[in-house]
């Protein structure tokens, strides 16, 4: 009879880990476990914005042959990537939630979208606005342009999947499907670029090679993207809570925890 | 297999008002264009080709709203799921029978697009084979539409809010076709691509209509 192995009785790490993971996107331990990162990540964002606004604006040397109105970079790219990053969010939170049906995984998609649509639009809307002194035309109808607003049509999509089904427990799925199923505008978008002759300027960053960007122009540029990424973190994350809250308010820990906050 | 296929199609024949409507709708739209923008032959065989593919659009939209519903109301979908039948092959022929009684018919009165738009033979004939390619293509992604809001009374206009955005891409490669033949160029790679998307939709796509029906079921 072979030999009891040291660790029987004890889980394996990854075992640990899975329960761990299984336990915190339960909706109160996600809820106090991240309720405390809105307040940081919020002022982080705050900082990083404020600074990498002003030093981009006022600062950053003016372009040879932009002059001043590339200065709308600092809020263009930081809204395009993260239209597209909370895009590709809602394609793996909804794999998530239809696969390893975890409830925690569609409000955060639910709370996301919103906020991925007005990033996708805004980014339309600068990129409009610096097009028209650059190119000398509001809107080109090529790849990148076309595309990204297709993006926004689909998060359009999104957000009336959500709206139709607001009284049914199976609110977030039907969003999930939909969501995976256009993610594969993503990849086009990317590429977009590379595959068709276009206005549009092409990948000034990898991660594999040396930035084409002046550094002085490109550090107000990362501390703006990250600092927009902070504010979408932090407001996704306050939508969550907010819907933790609603859909969890039968439960005794949320009337305690109301409780224990209109108190303070 | 071949029974559920007979179903379909009896189904289909048997009620005109599924395949005759849309296809009278496909003609009216393409009765628009020249009405709308002014019958001067040279504009009509710019947009010959865009008149079509938007017409075959819309009407494949229309077309597809109650695909589900009704198979939903009367507890079709069920006995499907109950009997452990693949959904997704269910959905694939419940498509493929739409789609030739639809997308099919209107790629074979795409040739009357020579006559009302003045296209030359080898534009329209691109266009045909861009339509056979293209119309299934567009006729899942309609189906993915209305299998998620199947449940749902009044779903009206979120069927082609939801499709449009994801149908866009064959629209811009088919038309993209006919202009390539216009100005004299390759067409094959076009009509590759948008075989390629055919393929794609035609493997992956079962799948998500299936789950979105599951979804509709357990409601």
């Amino acid at each position: 009879m072979p030999e009891p192995s040291q660790t029987a009785g004890q889980p394996s790490i990854w075992r640990r880990l899975w329960i761990w993971f299984n336990q915190t996107v339960g909706p109160r331990h996600f809820f106090m476990t991240f309720r405390p990162w809105i307040k940081w990540l919020g002022l982080i964002a705050a900082v990083l914005i404020a600074v990498g606004s002003v030093w981009g604006l006022a600062f950053a040397p003016p372009d040879y042959l932009q002059g001043n109105s590339f200065r709308i970079i600092y809020i263009h790219v930081p809204a395009a990537s993260l239209a597209m990053s909370i895009y590709l969010a809602l394609a793996v939170l909804g794999v998530i939630s239809l696969v390893w049906k975890i409830k925690t995984a569609e409000w955060v998609a639910r709370a996301a979208a919103p906020v991925g649509f007005v990033m996708c639009v805004l980014s339309l809307l600068t990129g409009a606005i610096w097009g028209k002194p650059t190119w000398g035309t509001y809107w080109v109808w090529d790849g990148r342009l076309t595309s990204m607003l297709i993006l926004a049509f689909l998060y359009a999509g999104i957000m009336a999947l959500y709206q139709a089904f607001e009284n049914s427990p199976n609110q977030g799925k039907a969003a999930a499907i939909l969501a995976i199923v256009g993610a594969v505008n993503l990849p086009i978008i990317k590429y977009s670029v590379v595959w068709w002759n276009t206005l549009h300027q092409g990948a000034t960053f990898t991660v594999t090679a040396a930035p084409k960007m002046d550094p002085s122009m490109l550090w107000p540029l990362l501390l703006t993207f990250i600092g927009f990424y902070c504010w979408a973190a932090a407001l996704v994350l306050y939508r969550t809570c907010t819907l933790i809250l609603e859909r969890e308010r039968q439960k005794r820990w949320v009337q305690e925890w109301v409780e224990q906050e209109s108190r303070s | 297999m071949k029974i559920l296929w007979q179903r379909e199609w009896a189904l289909k024949v048997r009620t005109p008002a599924g395949w005759l409507y849309p296809v009278v709708f496909f003609l009216m739209v393409l009765v628009l264009f020249p009405l709308a923008a002014g019958a001067s032959p040279k504009l009509l065989a710019q947009i010959g080709g865009a008149a079509v593919w938007i017409a075959a659009l819309l009407s494949v939209l229309l077309g597809m709203d109650s695909l589900f519903r009704s198979d939903l109301d009367d507890g079709t979908l069920e006995q499907v799921v109950v009997a452990r039948y693949s959904l997704p092959l269910w959905v694939l022929i419940k498509v493929a029978v739409h789609w030739l009684t639809s997308g099919f018919v209107l790629t074979l009165l795409s040739g009357l697009a020579i006559p009302l738009f003045g296209l030359s033979t080898d534009e329209a004939s691109v266009l045909a084979l861009g339509l056979l390619l293209g119309t299934p293509t567009l006729t899942l992604l309609a189906a993915v539409a209305a299998a998620l809001t199947v449940s749902l009374r009044g779903s009206g206009v979120l069927v082609p809010l939801i499709a449009l955005p994801l149908q866009l891409p064959v629209l811009v490669f088919a038309t993209g076709a006919v202009d390539i033949v216009q100005t004299g160029g390759q067409v094959l790679p076009v009509l590759a691509l948008l075989a390629a998307l055919l393929i794609l939709a035609v493997v992956l796509l079962p799948w998500a209509i299936a789950g979105a029906l599951r979804l509709a079921l357990a409601q």
